[in-house]
């Protein structure tokens, strides 16, 4: 976070003095010494939940796929009915705004409904309710953050597709 | 509004590029001196809590004088972005401090993942219905927009577009 102190003069130097790609190209340019770097020095725990019994086939199958699914496809839906919502054919009352903001609501709501009530038992739930009840440890800082991310709120704005919300959420 | 304030300046102030980057740099100092000078302090003040209460006030404050600063006063503009703009990463420091101190090892993939998911969330949720409003607020017609909800709602798209 803190290199992003010049991102914007840097940036518009590269627009008016090479091109615009050179914007990414920078990015490429830094994630691969970071690759390169966390191969080389980075030696993390083999198995940081103590896990040894289970294989790493099993592992993944604990992965909760049914929350994952419901939780990105309902955001992905509420957010392509805001975008289209007040276009032109698309108007706020229309069936085209109201059906992807409801269903993908309740499939959001629902991602964490699973997550509490059906798979308790489950090993990894993508958002385990034992870890919410600890209010002070952890749900707080989740609604710090969560007011705090309105600083966040013109991230997509950067997009060249500016209307695409569905790539922003699949993002 | 690492992105929208840039195109504020560009749709108030200027179109040069390279001026639109000096006067971005307050913004990026701000961040700068919130997260890596900052948190070099927070082990020994011992009060993460009060951290987040004044970072979260202050960013509150200057985002709504943003407001007030542009097209009004050029200098206040720039430099109420050091504060509005260097308070979000204190938070996002402290919250991540926070959670690595008292969630177990073995959940703080998890936690630290619904972190930055409830980051982005409020952000992805709460652009459509403050775009409009910036939208107006650059071209100085925002009292439309109160006024006028079916505007309101009619600017998303072309704001977009």
């Amino acid at each position: 976070m803190p290199w992003g102190t010049f991102a914007v003069l840097l940036g518009n130097l590269f627009v008016l003095h090479a091109t615009w790609r050179w914007v990414y190209y920078v990015s490429v340019i830094y994630a691969a010494i970071c690759l390169v770097g966390t191969a080389i020095f980075y030696f993390p725990p083999a198995r940081p939940l103590q896990d040894y019994e289970r294989t790493r086939w099993q592992q993944l199958l604990q992965l909760d796929f049914g929350a994952m699914l419901l939780y990105t496809g309902g955001l992905t839906s509420v957010l392509l009915g805001l975008s289209w919502a007040g276009s032109p054919g698309h108007r706020w009352s229309s069936a085209s705004v109201a059906v992807p903001i409801v269903v993908g609501g309740c499939g959001f709501i629902a991602s964490f409904l699973y997550n509490f009530t059906l798979v308790e038992g489950l090993a990894r739930p993508l958002c385990p309710k034992y870890l919410l009840k600890q209010y002070r440890k952890f749900t707080a800082s989740l609604v710090v953050i969560f007011v705090g991310g309105m600083a966040y709120v013109s991230a997509p704005l950067t997009n060249h597709k500016r209307n695409s919300y569905v790539g922003f959420g699949i993002q | 509004m690492t992105g929208l304030l840039p195109q504020g300046t560009l749709y108030v102030y200027t179109n040069d590029p390279f001026e639109i980057g000096v006067m971005f740099l307050p913004n990026g100092f701000g961040q700068l001196f919130t997260t890596a000078i900052m948190p070099l302090f927070l082990h020994y003040t011992k009060r993460p809590k009060y951290y987040i209460i004044v970072a979260l006030v202050v960013q509150t404050l200057f985002n709504a004088l943003y407001a007030y600063g542009i097209s009004f006063h050029k200098s206040a503009w720039i430099a109420f972005q050091f504060f509005g703009q260097g308070c979000f990463g204190l938070i996002t420091i402290v919250t991540v401090m926070n959670v690595g101190l008292h969630v177990r090892p073995s959940e703080l993939g998890v936690a630290v993942g619904l972190l930055g998911t409830f980051r982005s969330m409020e952000a992805v949720l709460g652009l459509p219905f403050s775009a409009p409003y910036y939208a107006q607020l650059l071209t100085r017609n925002w009292r439309d927009v109160f006024l006028l909800p079916h505007r309101r709602m009619a600017l998303v798209g072309t704001f977009h577009n």
